[in-house]
């Protein structure tokens, strides 16, 4: 199965974890040498934490850059931040315990993250709260930055949590709807392969018939000498054979009864009773029903498509017959080869479709050797071996699903159980694949940039708890703020919490321009300043400074979200060089001021670099996603059309069973004399009917199927029909069809025994039919009014139709000419190969309409 | 003075038709069935006088192709008439440019396969209502440009019109209508031969490496 977009996700959340790795253990030994005179150095020992963080934090790098780290990593991380937390009392100095500029807080944050990652919800949620206990506990004695720092790792757990949450819902969807298409194009595969034996089958099938009822009609059953029983009796061999053929086609069309009554409620009945009937055999099922009221992949309805209240659409019958049937298939092989006596069934059913899940404990198969490959798909063979059996199993199960448009998918593992997979997804709307992966993407990136926008918008909200608590706590710097010092907090607050509402307001709509991006890094840069301004000396990296150490990452998220890495970065530089600027220059050499400024800097890049690399995988969900949508679209073209063969397919051995096989079987069983003169000409008179119906002009699965019982009408009268059509004639107007079967049917009624050539011509804007007969007389009914040459306009009281009625040279004529509708819009024309069946199509060109003489008045 | 005997030969794969044709053509006169075969192979095993006229099925059942069988056939000496249940009309178009003197269908009645076997005998070609309406919604791109008038005269005729009343509604001779007939056949059988010469001078610059295979 393809796991493209969740194999992007993933590899950008570990690579992005790897960076910030990498950072860390270059800020872990930068932080030991700033505190290496007043810590590391007087006590060598307090050394070896740190090593071992920075060593981790380097091998985790290296690899989580490669793929995904192991369950056992991940748990040995969170391991080591517990015991980081728990020892940092005497792992870094007292100054630093509980800051938010310290290793300590970083290893503990990063196995955080590791474990949002790559832990289900409910064990990261369980790893984060030990994390926290254990960096909050040791150093509870430390407020308030540890309560800072404790909160910061937790906000930022929950925050990573959600977005890739999030991240992960989009991606999943988008794989999983494209495995299930996948899934759909193999089951297609084989229909189309079925098709193509089938349809070679039926020309054979039809071909045979059509030559046994001409050569009887010849008299091909007609003895010469001694031969005569012998004779006979291959004739009879020979009806045998094709009624077999013709019955096991039927057979094979039949998809299931096509019971009455709510499907939905059938099937669930039924799958209840096969749950029952199996339990009875010995195995133990267990079913659920889900009923999601939501459409199964909600991109495949463009958002005009997607009604306000979604109601699910009926299962038709067919499908239904063929889901229990596919069912029982896969119970039967459960009980026959899983060695287990249980399997539980789970229905789930969307608006727009259903899936049938069996599962077993049992013993498995290697499922990838039993996958709906066309070859392996060919009806036929006779295998008895255990695991033949089951590829015969696989076979049915893939076909009727295949048969009704859905598809079947089965996972198998030697010894870890088997899971069938049965769906069945209504076809939709043709307009359901947006234009281009880039709409998509767009549409992905104004997600995740309203997402951000969201997560400024608390962040600033939660900004204001320092803005209040720690106004007026540090004196300004500028003494011309100093008479304003508690409110000038406030105002900046007010200022921040404006640029950031400016901001958020535009990316919710657009991303920012590269104006509205510039005028965000510079109005970050002065309120950095601004807030260098409104502290003293060191505390210029402190939270009193929220504005410069906090702010900023907020701020300028709307740019990161926005525009090209390289701008982005430029705004990123810019604050950082601001605030190592301002910050040396106050800070000097105190240790502790000197690691919360690095710490600062660090946070508020590698979120910067965090956010911006989610990017690259939603372009890679995009690009799933619209590859799913296109090759369900045309799937959804191929199933339409393989309905419409397979309706025509039934009609015409329907036809051949109602008309044909009663012949044959009279002859096969010794009951008709297949060389009397009458029965001969019954012959001919079907082997005319199958012709017609094989070149698709009038018989019942051909235009104007109508027709055919005013053509059985003559035939039995003795009138030989010769029926010609070409054209589409779809595109004749409904009354008008009904009247120009009404006038043929009429004019075959007057012919007299003999031949009739009935020709209808339909393209352009109008068509044309001709009748012709020998006759010396003018057509009788509503034509009586026609006379002998020339051709008269009879007034037949018909709107639509014109028609003209003459004898000729001892030929009546009639001739008929209707208007067309305008042809359709053209429609996406989907390659399946098996549109090549339908006998109607390809007719429509270069009909000849020209016509040299004019109608009489 | 006595009309000629046409021999005539059968190939079809399907014995009961090989059968019924057998009784009906041997019931003809001045007509003598002298082969019939299931396949070309059948046909030509120890032929020494070949027939005038040669039925053939299109779908001989043995992966055989139409055009090559006409073609061997033609080759041989013999006329062919296309004989077929429900032939594509691609196939029966096909046939014609192959150089087939006409197609009938086997459900057609015994009399038109009659005139169609004297046609081709005699040189003429048969243009049955059905072939000359197979021609015109010929929508090919290859297909051979046909005039107005014979587009127009196919059209009337391929209607089941008799050639006297095509010939008075365009103001025409019947002789001048059957031989805007017989022109648009020709015309096929010519663009067959076209094609032909083209496959075999391209064969040719492929031996002789004028241009590559």
């Amino acid at each position: 199965m393809s796991t493209r977009a969740q194999d992007a996700l993933a590899a950008v959340l570990f690579r992005g974890l790897a960076v910030l790795r990498a950072l860390a253990a270059v800020f872990t030994v930068s932080y030991v040498a700033i505190w290496w005179g007043a810590l590391y150095h007087p006590r060598p020992w307090a050394l070896v934490v740190p090593g071992i963080v920075a060593a981790w934090n380097l091998y985790c790098a290296v690899a989580a850059a490669r793929r995904a780290p192991p369950r056992a990593v991940v748990v040995a991380d969170i391991v080591i931040g517990c015991l980081v937390g728990l020892t940092a009392p005497w792992t870094v100095p007292d100054a630093s315990v509980g800051d938010t500029s310290s290793w300590v807080l970083l290893a503990v944050l990063l196995a955080g993250m590791n474990a949002v990652i790559a832990l289900r919800a409910v064990w990261a949620l369980i790893a984060m709260v030990l994390l926290g206990a254990a960096h909050l506990w040791p150093a509870i004695d430390y407020r308030p930055q540890v309560l800072t720092s404790t909160a910061l790792m937790l906000f930022v757990g929950a925050g990573l949590s959600q977005a890739t949450a999030r991240l992960r819902r989009v991606a999943l969807e988008a794989d999983s709807w494209l495995a299930a298409v996948a899934g759909r194009a193999r089951a297609e595969t084989i229909a189309v392969a079925r098709a193509r034996a089938d349809r070679a089958h039926e020309r054979l099938l039809h071909d045979t018939v059509l030559n046994t009822l001409a050569g009887l009609s010849l008299g091909g059953a007609v003895a010469t000498g001694a031969a005569d029983s012998e004779t006979l009796a291959q004739v009879r061999s020979r009806c045998r054979r094709i009624i077999a053929l013709v019955e096991g086609s039927l057979d094979g069309l039949r998809t299931g009864d096509e019971t009455s009554g709510d499907p939905d409620v059938l099937l669930d009945a039924r799958v209840a009773e096969l749950a029952e009937d199996a339990t009875t055999d010995g195995l133990t099922v267990t079913v659920g029903f889900t009923r999601t009221g939501q459409p199964r992949w909600p991109e495949r309805a463009a958002p005009a498509d997607r009604p306000s209240v979604l109601t699910e659409e009926q299962i038709p019958a067919d499908v239904v017959a063929v889901l229990t049937a596919a069912l029982r298939e896969a119970l039967r092989n459960v009980q026959r080869h899983s060695g287990e006596n249980s399997a539980r069934i789970s229905v789930t059913r969307w608006t727009d479709g259903v899936q049938l899940r069996i599962d077993d404990d049992g013993r498995g198969f290697d499922a990838t050797r039993f996958g709906p490959d066309p070859l392996s798909a060919v009806p036929g063979g006779g295998d008895h071996h255990p695991e033949d059996i089951r590829l015969g199993i696989t076979r049915s199960i893939h076909g009727r699903m295949a048969d009704v448009g859905g598809w079947a998918q089965i996972f198998s593992t030697p010894g870890l159980g088997t899971r069938v997979e049965l769906n069945w997804q209504r076809p939709h709307s043709p307009m359901v694949p947006p234009a281009d992966a880039t709409d998509l993407r767009q549409s992905y990136e104004r997600a995740a940039r309203r997402a951000a926008g969201v997560a400024v918008v608390v962040g600033v909200s939660l900004l204001a708890l320092p803005a209040v608590a720690y106004r007026g706590l540090s004196p300004p710097s500028v003494a011309a703020l100093a008479p304003f010092s508690p409110a000038v907090s406030l105002v900046l607050w007010l200022l921040v919490a404006a640029l950031a509402t400016w901001g958020v307001a535009i990316i919710w709509r657009r991303p920012l321009t590269v104006i509205e991006a510039l005028v965000t890094q510079g109005s970050t840069v002065l309120l950095v300043l601004a807030g260098a301004a409104a502290t003293s000396g060191g505390d210029v990296i402190s939270i009193y400074n929220w504005v410069a150490i906090a702010a900023p990452a907020l701020l300028l998220l709307p740019v990161t979200v926005s525009r090209p890495w390289k701008q982005w970065a430029g705004g990123v530089i810019a604050v950082v060089v601001t605030q190592l600027v301002l910050g040396l220059g106050r800070v000097g050499t105190a240790p502790l001021e000197l690691v919360r400024l690095i710490g600062t800097l660090y946070g508020f890049s590698v979120m910067q670099l965090f956010i911006a690399m989610i990017w690259p995988a939603l372009r890679t969900t995009a690009e799933s996603v619209i590859r799913a949508a296109r090759l369900d679209a045309e799937l959804d073209a191929g199933q339409a059309a393989a309905a419409a063969v397979r309706r025509d397919r039934a009609r015409r051995l329907a036809r051949l069973n109602r008309d044909v096989l009663p012949l044959l079987r009279a002859i096969a069983d010794g009951l008709a004399d297949p060389t009397d003169e009458s029965n001969r000409r019954l012959y001919a008179g079907r082997a005319r009917a199958v012709r017609r119906m094989l070149a698709g002009s009038g018989g019942r699965a051909g235009p104007l199927a109508e027709l055919e019982t005013a053509i059985d009408a003559a035939e039995a009268r003795g009138v030989v029909v010769t029926l010609q059509v070409a054209g589409d004639f779809a595109a004749i107007p409904r009354d008008a069809r009904d009247e120009l079967v009404d006038l043929l049917s009429e004019t075959l009624e007057g012919a007299p025994p003999g031949r009739v050539t009935i020709t209808l011509l339909s393209g352009g804007a109008f068509g044309e039919g001709y009748v012709s007969y020998p006759a010396t007389v003018p057509p009788p009914g509503r034509f009586t009014g026609g006379s002998d040459q020339p051709a008269k306009r009879v007034d037949t009281g018909s709107r639509s139709i014109s028609v003209d009625a003459s004898v000729e040279e001892g030929t009546a004529i009639v001739e008929l000419r209707w208007p067309l509708l305008p042809p359709d819009p053209p429609q996406p024309t989907p390659t399946d190969e098996r549109h090549q069946e339908n006998p109607n199509r390809g007719k429509t060109a270069n009909v000849p309409c020209t016509r040299t003489r004019d109608v009489a008045p | 003075m006595t009309e000629a005997v046409i021999r005539v030969g059968v190939i079809d794969d399907h014995p009961i038709v090989l059968h019924g044709l057998e009784k009906a053509l041997h019931e003809q006169e001045n007509l003598m069935i002298t082969v019939t075969a299931t396949d070309l192979g059948n046909f030509f095993d120890g032929q020494e006088a070949l027939p005038d006229v040669v039925l053939l099925d299109l779908d001989l059942g043995d992966g055989s192709r139409p055009a090559d069988n006409i073609r061997r056939l033609m080759e041989a000496g013999v006329s062919v008439l296309v004989f077929s249940a429900a032939a594509h009309p691609a196939t029966v178009r096909a046939a014609i440019r192959a150089g087939a003197a006409g197609y009938i269908t086997k459900t057609d009645a015994l009399e038109d396969l009659m005139s169609a076997i004297r046609s081709a005998r005699s040189g003429s070609g048969w243009v049955s209502p059905a072939l000359a309406f197979i021609m015109l919604t010929d929508d090919a791109p290859s297909r051979p440009q046909l005039s107005t008038q014979e587009r127009e005269v196919l059209r009337l005729y391929s209607t089941g019109l008799p050639v006297k009343v095509v010939a008075k509604r365009m103001d025409l001779s019947p002789e001048t209508a059957k031989e805007y007939i017989a022109r648009v056949r020709r015309k096929y059988r010519d663009a067959g031969r076209d094609a032909r010469s083209k496959i075999d001078l391209r064969l040719r610059a492929v031996e002789d490496g004028i241009i590559p295979e």
